[in-house]
């Protein structure tokens, strides 16, 4: 699958993972292969208007207006945020709420209405999504899921929300979202870590997902893999250290270095193995950054990575 | 390793619940488990409520599913060691039934859609059922210490203000206007509730209106009752006796996260009393190497320099992190070979946390 391929075929991906997975990252490096392809992307976040921005080198938060984040050649990416309180209290004013609601105390007035209509929030940023995939001029538009736990509340939202309002405004937007979300228009880009943990919970948001949806995955990027070293095996250890034998201290500590590589190697390739075995998605491992704070050179690398991978799909 | 008194193994010892945080696969639930054995060591009577252990540490703690009893676990300790898992769906129903008047009460509440929606924001991502199973366990009198251990750092911060965001609910200016229609001293108020209501099923339909009615109608008599409770929750999260344990890896995308949690422990006038750093390699950063390097040895060197440059990345962040959040003190455990799932390997961990 190359990136032109994955625009011509979809407007939207969904980046959704479990926290701590790299999830921002991997929208990141997304929108910047989109660029280095020569194309628009637009990345959107939602509750974390400050992680994307930093991973391009800016100190802005994100807000509604487009920030351009990193340009190349013709390519470039742009990004917003889009808050729940603002759609929703958006939305009310064009629904006649406004003008009273000023002498009312603004956020009992939302909150109140956010739990009589459960999922309201959450249509309505989804909605504004939708608002965003037809309007801009963006090749691609990729959404910076929140944590798996809230994404799945967005992506159930207009489903609950059909079943409870029967009829109104609110109702056609709760189609329209549905539609959005469904095969076809956006498409779902699982991430995880090559971990026990991480891994049972990217098969169980797969499930899930699947279960409960009418969406595409289109594959599983897995991150921070620590890349196989040659020459690291227990014998070619052990034949190294008596041809060049060293103080007790060094010795050892090498022994340790090298087994904790093997052992690394070995669990990434057991649990990529898992998640090959559970799910039936093309996967793509990209290689963790030595770097402790990521930033522009690094997603350009992971970029790169990604394309590559990307290309065997 | 700890840098600075406090650990692990002080903070069981000393208070009534400890709290753990952090973001999905650090090794939380690990802990909170290996914890527990530490304090069931020193003879206390630990409960250990886990979230959503991976499987085969749940069957490690015995605990097989649909448990609503604290299971016991065997071992060779003075003390001793219960483990729960958090079972969202009956909960906040259960809380609902026991404030309801009557059965038909309950009932009419658990159907309506409102209150599904409700329960579903406040119980639905595990968060305030949390803090309310923690509450029933503390309440029994039956252990000295309730380690907790709570969702992914993300619906963590929900665990956190679960309580208060009830309270704050209840509180609701247009909330009461609406629950005491007529009865509102301020016009205003009433007109508010009027307008808002009209609102919503110009939006939603007339149905959604009529639900809503019924469930602020519904629920005016139980609201005492689940008021006082919340109350209770925040009592105990904010108290002295409560300990917070922040659990990190040392990835940059963490950092976020930590952020965000300590602003929610600050609004409970409490922080993160204590940083573990849980995947350290060990490394010792100081050891001399060769330079020039021996042919023979290029590659396992090469090795070595490539993991301390990954450790002191991730020493640093972490480092950086407890600075951020208040000088909090870092106890470094060393990374155990494979996953812990079994209980000897918890028994393993909980001496890495002496």
């Amino acid at each position: 699958m190359d990136l032109d391929e994955l625009c011509g075929r979809t407007r939207l991906v969904l980046v959704v993972g479990k926290g701590g997975v790299g999830r921002t990252t991997t929208a990141a490096t997304l929108a910047v292969a989109v660029a280095s392809s020569g194309r628009r992307a637009l990345l959107l976040a939602l509750d974390d208007r400050a992680t994307l921005p930093a991973l391009f080198g800016s100190a802005r938060p994100l807000d509604h207006s487009e920030q351009l984040l990193y340009a190349e050649g013709s390519g470039e990416v742009r990004a917003l945020s889009i808050t729940s309180d603002a759609a929703l209290s958006e939305y009310l004013d064009r629904h006649g709420l406004g003008r009273v609601a000023r002498h009312l105390e603004r956020v009992g007035a939302l909150e109140v209405v956010a739990t009589a209509i459960p999922g309201i929030r959450e249509v309505l940023v989804l909605g504004k999504v939708r608002q965003l995939v037809d309007d801009d001029p963006a090749d691609l538009v990729i959404l910076d899921a929140p944590a798996t736990g809230h994404a799945l509340d967005y992506l159930r939202s207009a489903a609950g929300l059909l079943r409870i309002a029967r009829s109104g405004p609110l109702r056609d937007q709760a189609q329209r979202v549905t539609t959005l979300l469904s095969a076809g228009r956006s498409e779902i880009l699982l991430v995880t870590l090559a971990e026990e943990t991480p891994v049972n919970e990217c098969v169980e948001t797969a499930y899930r997902l699947e279960d409960e949806l009418d969406c595409t995955l289109t594959g599983i990027v897995v991150n921070a893999l620590v890349p196989e070293r040659a020459g690291l095996s227990a014998d070619e250890v052990e034949d190294a250290l008596r041809r060049a034998p060293c103080a007790a201290a060094l010795e050892s500590e090498l022994r340790r270095a090298a087994t904790l590589r093997r052992a690394r190697a070995e669990l990434e390739a057991r649990e990529r193995a898992r998640l090959r075995a559970e799910l039936a998605l093309p996967q793509v491992g990209l290689e963790r950054r030595p770097a402790a704070e990521l930033g522009p050179d690094d997603l350009r690398a992971l970029a790169r990575e990604l394309t590559v991978g990307l290309a065997t799909w | 390793m700890v840098n600075g008194e406090l650990s692990i193994e002080r903070l069981v010892h000393e208070r009534s619940i400890v709290v753990l945080l952090g973001v999905g696969g650090v090794g939380k639930t690990s802990i909170a488990a290996a914890s527990a054995i530490t304090a069931a060591r020193a003879g206390r009577r630990c409960c250990v409520l886990t979230i959503d252990p991976a499987r085969r540490l749940a069957d490690a703690l015995g605990l097989t599913g649909g448990e609503v009893e604290p299971v016991e676990i065997a071992g060779d300790w003075p003390g001793s060691l219960h483990a729960a898992v958090l079972d969202t769906q009956s909960t906040f129903d259960r809380l609902v039934r026991s404030y309801a008047r009557d059965p038909d009460q309950a009932e009419t509440i658990l159907a309506n859609s409102v209150y599904r929606g409700l329960a579903g924001e406040l119980g639905g991502t595990q968060d305030y059922m949390a803090a309310e199973r923690l509450l029933e366990l503390v309440s029994s009198g039956r252990y000295d210490l309730v380690v907790v251990d709570t969702p992914p750092a993300h619906e963590a911060i929900d665990f956190l203000r679960g309580p208060g965001r009830l309270t704050g609910f209840l509180d609701n200016r247009i909330l009461r206007a609406l629950l005491l229609p007529g009865r509102s001293p301020l016009r205003a108020l009433s007109v508010a509730g009027r307008v808002l209501l009209r609102t919503i099923g110009r939006v939603a339909g007339s149905e959604v209106v009529a639900d809503t009615v019924e469930f602020f109608r519904e629920f005016e008599g139980m609201e005492a009752g689940f008021r006082e409770r919340a109350s209770e929750v925040e009592g105990l999260l904010g108290s002295d006796h409560t300990g917070y344990v922040l659990v990190v890896a040392g990835r940059s995308s963490e950092t976020g996260e930590a952020q965000r949690l300590a602003s929610e422990l600050g609004a409970l006038g409490r922080r993160v009393d204590l940083l573990v750093a849980n995947r350290d390699l060990g490394l010792d950063l100081d050891l001399d190497l060769p330079d020039p390097v021996p042919r023979p040895l290029v590659d396992l060197l090469a090795n070595l320099v490539e993991l301390r440059g990954l450790e002191e990345g991730e020493r640093s962040i972490v480092s950086r992190l407890a600075v951020a959040l208040g000088a909090v003190p870092i106890q470094r455990v060393r990374a155990l070979e494979g996953d812990v799932h079994d209980l000897a390997g918890l028994a393993r961990l909980a001496d890495a946390l002496g």
